[in-house]
């Protein structure tokens, strides 16, 4: 398993949570967030790439997008599939995050 | 062309042959011993956007030998939820049923039914079997074989493709020797020592 731990203190920007090696995906299996901040913080984890198809798409596949009041810890089980580029946004700083992932 | 087995790789001192007068002149009817062999993983990885596709030239992404005195033993296995449907000729798709337009339509998106005529999919030739469950044989200067990979799926998809290419080395026979193979025939077919390997147009019937 590869754990990712981060401290964001960025806001409104995208930050990166991992880069998936081209041959390979990773299941989320753990995710946890804690808002550190004075008040509410909006966090999206999304998975992002671009398609090699014809329409050569921007993809922003958005994998969690949760409102946390300050102070606010959440754990989610929910798994889900990584492909591409992991990225993180909020919009009030510091937000912790910790990922667990699993080789698929 | 294409298929599934689950026989071990080409190995030293087994023989080959091509049977078929559609392969280049160099192996087209002939028997060969192979010599020395290499084994080379080859991965391949694509994004593709629900119900798209892309097409993988295989001669295009350094699956063909360069050498008249090689051959490619290749075998295929993928993660991802996709079809893959084997194209040869280029324009067309190799695995089709015998009844008129039992055939995957051109973009396999624009016919839920019939886009699932003649594709593979991770379940048929799983990513981690060893070795991958897809076979496929190239030499120099064979016809191109194109892989079309479609995204069946709800979401956008990744494809990674793991292919292992049993790199053969071709030796022609001497006379005494291709005596011998030819008296013991099928022995050695039954014992594994002899693969036949028949041009795609003999495997779709198109000639006897």
């Amino acid at each position: 398993m590869k754990d990712v731990f981060i401290e964001i203190t960025d806001v409104d920007t995208d930050v990166e949570l991992l880069e998936c090696p081209p041959i390979k995906m990773f299941r989320i299996v753990k995710l946890q967030i804690d808002n550190r901040s004075g008040g509410d913080a909006t966090v999206e984890i999304a998975d992002t790439f671009t398609t090699n198809d014809d329409s050569a798409k921007s993809v922003r596949d958005v994998k969690f997008r949760e409102t946390l009041s300050t102070g606010e810890k959440m754990n989610i089980d929910e798994e889900k599939i990584v492909r591409g580029r992991l990225v993180a946004k909020v919009s009030a700083q510091p937000v912790r995050i910790a990922l667990g992932l699993e080789e698929v | 062309m294409p298929f599934l087995t689950n026989d071990p790789l080409l190995k030293e001192d087994n023989y080959v042959f091509f049977r078929g007068g559609d392969f280049p002149d160099h192996v087209a009817n002939k028997i060969f011993k192979i010599g020395f062999t290499q084994q080379i993983p080859r991965y391949i990885s694509k994004f593709i956007a629900n119900g798209k596709y892309v097409d993988i030239e295989l001669d295009k992404v350094g699956l063909y030998p360069e050498s008249v005195s090689t051959l490619f033993e290749l075998r295929f296995g993928f993660k991802g939820n996709v079809l893959l449907y084997p194209r040869y000729p280029t324009t067309q798709y190799f695995n089709v049923l015998e009844k008129s337009g039992f055939t995957p339509p051109d973009d396999p998106s624009t016919d839920p039914d019939k886009r699932y005529i003649g594709c593979y999919t991770s379940v048929d030739a799983p990513f981690d079997a060893n070795p991958p469950l897809l076979a496929e044989y190239t030499v120099k200067n064979f016809d191109t074989i194109v892989y079309r990979i479609y995204a069946d799926s709800i979401e956008d998809e990744k494809v990674v493709i793991r292919c292992i290419v049993n790199r053969c080395q071709l030796i022609e026979l001497d006379e005494d020797e291709e005596k011998e193979v030819k008296e013991n025939w099928d022995d050695y077919i039954a014992k594994g020592i002899l693969r036949i390997i028949p041009h795609p147009k003999l495997i779709r019937w198109e000639v006897r």
